[in-house]
């Protein structure tokens, strides 16, 4: 389906002008709807990737509203398999793009089983909704919901006036901090019936008379709100925002961001928001600070120049004083790092305003090592070219003091060809010898137009990963 | 060092001979104790039919004490003997409390004393270390004097103030600080600047990233309410001396609600060193400053948001552990309290701190003014007499000199110069009973009145509570004081001089025995908006208002109603008056719907009658007796049972209901006749001094009961409320003068009233009636009477 471009234009006024106090739910009329099967999904950004029917590499983000539906009923991203498809029904993003996944939506037969299984994951977080309102010490909230007769059975005889409920602040990918002691109790006051003809609207709307107004009650925000009964506890690990009772969170892009959580604690733009300020300005001699970067994917294609990821686009770089380059995980030289692999580049603008000065360039083995991720191989379909895998954190203490794996944070598919390399330590193994369940991490080439991104290299094993962190050679393959 | 000149005064014992008892007591005995307690029987070994009235014997007054005890708690007569008429046993009872009381203040009386030696309080201590050397002495402090203990509400009761050895090391140890302070035998002492800004009080780890982000001057501390800077942050003091400190910050109040408070606390000695309302916008910073006296060491300073308010729990009043500071209120965790709406305007009174400021010790000359009068001359002789006769407030004999040079000699053949050497009796002269006591009388030349220096000092004591100045004791050196023009000129300037302050503060303090207010705090879930500031509040308007009517020579009848008060925006808020704003004391009028006016209806006269969960009818009822009817009820029986609450099923009842089931016991009625309308006529008034109609009562079921405040004085007189008691104790002024007059007396002389006092006393009383009854008029006839001279 094509849109218009008034349409466009609507959309584009309708969610600039209102930005994070916007609380209108859009009409699904107005979105995008495009074809496609799902390729990747970060369950705990709620983000994900999509390629259309054409081959197209599509990325999208669930925002607070938005629904992932599978097998008829509401679903988590989790509960989604890869390679699932759908139609994916998109809203504008602040520059424009259609990116913001509104809804789901396939002809599959509603299947209650799917249902039960949100319903169960959604009294474990809370259901969440927008704060339309408060008033002294009264927080009025419109719930969410793909699925509004579901939500209705599942929850009308606990939205009752008088009932308790666990009022938990929450960011827009309905993540909450620590909701069994953050959590405000309080009290239902008034229930409100809306329409529930708008996506993502559940048609319920409470009043709730707290004991302490907190900052995150506020006009616009998110809440998880835990109904009478249900337990008020925290999220898994990686996907709580404050982390409480593990150990330290090992992955940086999984801990509070203080840039799109704060942004006003930002004199300049950054990728996660303030996009009315100006870039950060490198200063000669000073380290620029956290966040002030602007992160660019693409294949490096020698020192001093990349193909932007998705445009194709030519960028000329140079490294500035001090930059870093990190190839398999170690301080590299940016020769070292093979023409055509997909690179991470952290970059500033220069004196004409284009983002050509780097601070860091790494490789996806790098990024995931630095993060503590590895990827562990659930399917492997070689005949489709493609592998399946699931995304791992390491082994943390849990809450009685064991170490215990935390749920996978989420998965993707890989392209694989006849080019491409299998490690197990130092000797090359072919792709028919990888078995399920292995753990590994890889490098591949960029997404680029008419070219999806395909693995160069997996290394395969945890003594492969660390074999090949920590070998003199810069480069594993030789 | 030895310290020759510290002698402990002896306990003055007067001797008296013995009285029988008035004849309606030995009526009373006759009729009910005579039986068991004769010349033959005498059971528990106690003999009543001769008992006769010794203020000399402590155990003749000991069985008089006993006595009254068992007949008022019913005790006896033994119930098998036929009760007396309650009637009977209060004006038994009363009469025995008035000999009691008498032989009490008999032994207080010094004028058969040769020499009495009345201690300074530790407040006028230090008002004459202020005023001699011109240092600040903390006598509250970690290094100060004990708490002196009172009488009645009196702090100074010259008896009553003793001297124990723990007493002597801290005069001793007191007196070297100030001379240290006051003198500059040390090196001059470098002013220096200590700033702590918001990333030394909190954001510590967060510096180097904002500095990087290029905002790191725009990071403060948000305090929110009932709460503290994250960290107590240390304070080391070098020097001792005075400084100055500086508070830049913000305080956002919510519209129609209160400001928040800026408490500046030492925690290890238990010092605010500042505390008051901020009223700032977030955007329009101030700076606070204030001079203070500090003593050389470490103190852990916490810098406090004082003003009530939820902090539900520590992790909601903090910060993060996510490197975002606080720059401002829109950029807050979310979990935290919120303390703006959502148009960000505020909601909980906020503190922003933005920057503290420690700028001394100020030195305002060096050699401080202090050294350069003391050591005016190279002669040790002089300077020591000098400065002996100044701090013992009085000529000084060469004998005493001579010996006060011997300390001085001895310190210069250990090599001591002119200065240390002096200091040596300088420290002597601090620590001798001539400086710590006041002398009256003399050895040599016994009189009857004082002389000329010991009516300065008792005069300067009783006014401003330290030291006579220069002109006094020159008056006195010249012998021309005791003059009544000079005497009476003196009076007038001395109440016009800011140092009378200390009588307006102090004298209403132990009169009105302001002490008791919070004493018991008021219970957290009863009051939860009580807090220091209202405590300090409802103090300041007593002080305040008693402070006026002296000013202006006013009626003491505006003691007992008035169509005015002082209030601040605290207390305001508290009483429910409207449009006051500030921390200041200021005149408010009254409407009778305020249900205000006069002392009895203030909060802090009202608290301190009550307990930390009600209102106390018959502690109200036994304050008004004493303070303002001058008529002291006597002690209660010992084992009184408490008042009894009501099964869980039965209505809720007031305490006035509660109180007269209890009174139907006749051993309880004949005191409680007298006392408790005098309390009941406020029960309009919680325990915080707040107006009300019903009493909110736990026990019992049913609604709050309605308030009934009317009753019937002992004389038979009828009122409503307590707007018309007040117009009862209006009509009984003379009393009133009578009983403010003994007050003051007390103060002043430093002891109880006796009989050969009452005539005295009269004649002031009506003096002080004939110009209708002006205060500073009164202090005026008290001062020129010969009471005032008497020993």
């Amino acid at each position: 389906m094509s849109l218009s471009p008034a349409r466009v234009l609507f959309f584009l006024t309708l969610f600039a002008a209102a930005g994070a106090a916007d609380i209108e739910f859009p009409s699904p009329d107005h979105a995008k709807r495009v074809r496609g099967e799902l390729v990747s999904a970060d369950y705990i950004h709620r983000s994900g990737q999509f390629r259309t029917e054409r081959g197209e590499r599509m990325d999208f983000t669930l925002p607070p509203f938005g629904i992932m539906k599978h097998q008829g009923g509401e679903a988590d991203l989790r509960d989604v398999p890869l390679g699932a498809k759908m139609e994916f029904v998109l809203l504008p993003d602040a520059a424009g793009k259609f990116t913001r996944l509104a809804t789901t939506e396939s002809d599959a037969t509603a299947d209650t089983a799917q249902q039960k299984k949100f319903d169960e994951f959604t009294k474990a977080r809370g259901i969440a909704g927008w704060i339309e309102k408060t008033d002294g010490r009264d927080v009025t909230v419109t719930f969410f919901s793909g699925n509004p007769p579901a939500f209705k059975a599942a929850c009308e005889s606990l939205l009752v006036k008088g009932k308790e409920v666990r009022l938990c602040v929450a960011n827009d990918e309905l993540r909450t901090w620590n909701p069994g002691v953050d959590g405000e109790r309080g009290a239902i006051t008034e229930v409100k019936k809306l329409p529930a003809d708008r996506a993502g609207c559940s048609g319920f709307q409470i009043v709730a008379r707290v004991p302490n107004m907190l900052e995150g009650f506020r006009r616009g925000r998110v809440v998880r709100v835990f109904l009478a009964g249900w337990k008020a506890q925290d999220q898994l690990y990686g996907e709580s925002l404050m982390g409480y009772g593990y150990g330290r969170m090992l992955d940086q892009e999984l801990v509070e961001n203080v840039a799109k959580e704060y942004p006003e604690q930002f004199p300049f733009r950054t990728d996660c928001g303030n996009e009315k300020l100006p870039w950060y300005e490198l200063k000669p001699g000073q380290e620029p600070p956290p966040f002030s970067e602007h992160v660019v994917c693409g294949a490096l294609v020698k020192p001093g120049q990349f193909l932007n990821e998705g445009t194709g686009e030519v960028v000329g770089f140079t490294l500035i004083e001090k930059a870093k380059v990190r190839w398999l995980n170690k301080d590299a030289k940016i020769e070292d790092i093979p023409a055509g692999t997909r690179c991470r580049f952290s970059l500033y603008q220069d004196e004409r305003g284009a983002f050509t000065r780097a601070s860091l360039v790494s490789d996806d083995f790098s990024h995931r090592a630095g993060n503590y991720v590895t990827l562990r191989v659930e399917a492997i379909r070689l005949a489709d070219n493609r592998i399946e895998v699931s995304w791992l954190l390491p082994e943390v203490k849990n809450y009685n003091g064991d170490m215990e794996r935390p749920q996978p944070i989420g998965h993707s598919v890989l392209r694989v060809t006849k080019d491409t390399r299998a490690w197990k330590l130092d000797k090359p193994i072919a792709l028919s010898d990888l078995a399920v369940g292995e753990l590994m991490l890889i490098n591949s080439t960029a997404e680029l137009p008419g070219r999806p991104a395909e693995c160069t290299d997996l290394w395969i094993g945890e003594d492969t990963i660390k074999l090949v962190s920590t070998a003199k050679k810069t480069d594993a393959r030789k | 060092m030895k310290l020759p000149f510290l002698i402990l005064p002896w306990l003055a014992v007067a001797v008296f001979g013995a009285t029988p008892p008035e004849k309606h007591v030995t009526a009373f005995f006759e009729q009910h104790c005579n039986k068991c307690h004769n010349e033959k029987k005498q059971k528990g070994d106690l003999r009543l039919d001769n008992l006769a009235v010794d203020f000399s014997s402590p155990k003749i007054m000991g069985n008089w004490e006993e006595t009254m005890n068992r007949i008022n708690s019913g005790d006896m007569p033994p119930e098998k003997e036929k009760r007396p008429k309650p009637e009977d046993i209060a004006s038994v009872a009363d009469w025995i409390a008035g000999q009691l009381r008498e032989a009490e203040a008999v032994r207080q009386a010094t004028g058969t004393d040769k020499v009495a030696f009345l201690k300074l309080t530790r407040e006028e201590y230090a008002n004459t270390i202020r005023d001699l050397l011109g240092v600040t002495f903390d006598v509250k402090g970690a290094a100060g004097l004990p708490e002196d203990p009172d009488w009645k509400g009196f702090e100074r009761i010259g008896s009553v103030l003793t001297l124990s050895p723990a007493h002597v090391e801290k005069y001793l140890a007191a007196a070297e600080m100030v001379l240290d302070e006051a003198l500059s035998l040390r090196p001059e002492p470098k002013r220096e600047l200590v700033a702590w800004a918001a990333w030394d009080m909190r954001w510590k780890g967060f510096q180097k990233e904002y500095e990087a982000r290029g905002i790191a001057d725009q990071v403060r501390i948000e305090i929110v309410p009932n709460n503290y800077t994250t960290d107590t942050w240390n304070l080391d003091v070098k020097t001792t001396g005075d400084y100055l400190v500086r508070v830049k910050l913000s305080g956002l109040r919510p519209e129609g609600g209160r400001a928040p408070r800026l408490k500046v606390y030492l925690s290890n000695v238990d010092k605010t060193i500042i505390e008051q309302d901020v009223d700032a916008a977030e955007d329009k910073p101030v700076t606070i400053e204030q001079r203070v006296h500090l003593i050389a060491g470490k103190y852990p300073v916490r810098i406090i948001n004082s003003v009530p308010g939820p902090n539900p729990e520590g992790r909601r009043s903090r910060h993060s552990g996510t490197p975002n500071a606080f720059t401002n209120t829109r950029s807050r965790v979310p979990w935290q309290i919120k303390l703006t709406d959502d148009n960000f305007k505020p909601i909980q009174p906020t503190l922003i701190l933005d920057r503290v400021e420690w700028d001394g010790p100020i030195v305002d000359s060096w050699p401080t003014a202090t050294h350069q009068r003391i050591f005016s001359s190279s002669d040790a002789r002089e300077i020591v007499s000098k400065f002996a006769e100044r701090a013992w407030r009085r000529p000084v004999r060469s004998d005493e000199v001579d010996r006060l040079m011997k300390l001085v000699e001895k310190a210069q053949s250990l090599g001591d110069n002119l200065e240390g050497s002096v200091r040596m009796a300088l420290v002597a002269v601090l620590s001798s009973k001539s400086f710590i006591y006041l002398e009256e009388g003399s050895t040599k030349t016994p009189s009857p009145t004082l002389s000329d220096s010991e009516l300065a000092s008792r005069l300067s004591y009783f006014l401003w509570s330290t030291m006579p100045d220069e002109r006094l004791l020159e008056l006195a050196r010249s012998g021309k004081l005791h003059a009544p023009d000079t005497l009476r000129a003196e009076v007038k300037r001395m109440l016009a001089d800011p140092k009378s302050q200390a009588f307006a503060d102090s004298f209403p303090r132990q009169w009105l025995q302001l002490r008791r207010v919070g004493m018991f705090p008021p219970d957290k879930i009863l009051y939860p908006d009580y807090d220091d500031n209202l405590e300090h509040s409802m103090v300041a308007e007593t002080l305040a208002f008693f402070a006026d009517v002296l000013r202006r020579n006013g009626s003491l009848r505006e003691f007992l109603d008035s169509d005015w008060t002082m209030l601040n925006e605290r207390l305001a808020t508290h009483y429910g008056i409207g449009g006051i704003r500030g921390d200041e004391m200021q005149r408010v009028s009254l409407t009778p719907e305020q249900h205000r006016g006069g002392l009895l209806t203030q909060g802090s006269v009202l608290s301190l009658t009550s307990d930390g969960t009600r209102h106390r009818p018959v502690h109200r009822g036994v304050w008004v007796l004493d303070a303002i009817i001058g008529k002291p009820a006597p002690p209660p029986p010992a084992n009184v049972p408490a008042l009894s609450t009501p099964a869980p099923d039965q209505k809720k009842t007031t305490v006035r209901e509660k109180l007269e089931q209890h009174r139907a016991d006749p051993n309880c009625t004949a005191c409680h006749t007298k006392i408790d309308p005098l309390g009941i006529a406020f029960d309009n008034y919680d325990a915080l001094g707040r107006w009300r109609t019903v009493e909110t009562v736990k026990d019992g079921v049913g609604t709050d009961p309605k308030l009934d405040a009317s009753g019937t004085l002992s004389d038979g007189r009828s009122f409503k409320d307590a707007a018309d008691l007040k117009k009862l104790l209006l009509g009984d002024t003379d009393k009133f003068a009578a009983a403010l007059t003994d007050k003051l007396t007390t103060y002043a002389l430093r002891r109880g009233m006796t009989f050969s006092d009452r005539e005295e006393l009269k004649r002031i009383a009506e003096q002080a009636k004939a110009d209708d009854y002006r205060l500073s008029s009164l202090v005026e006839y008290f001062v020129m009477s010969p009471l005032f001279v008497k020993r």
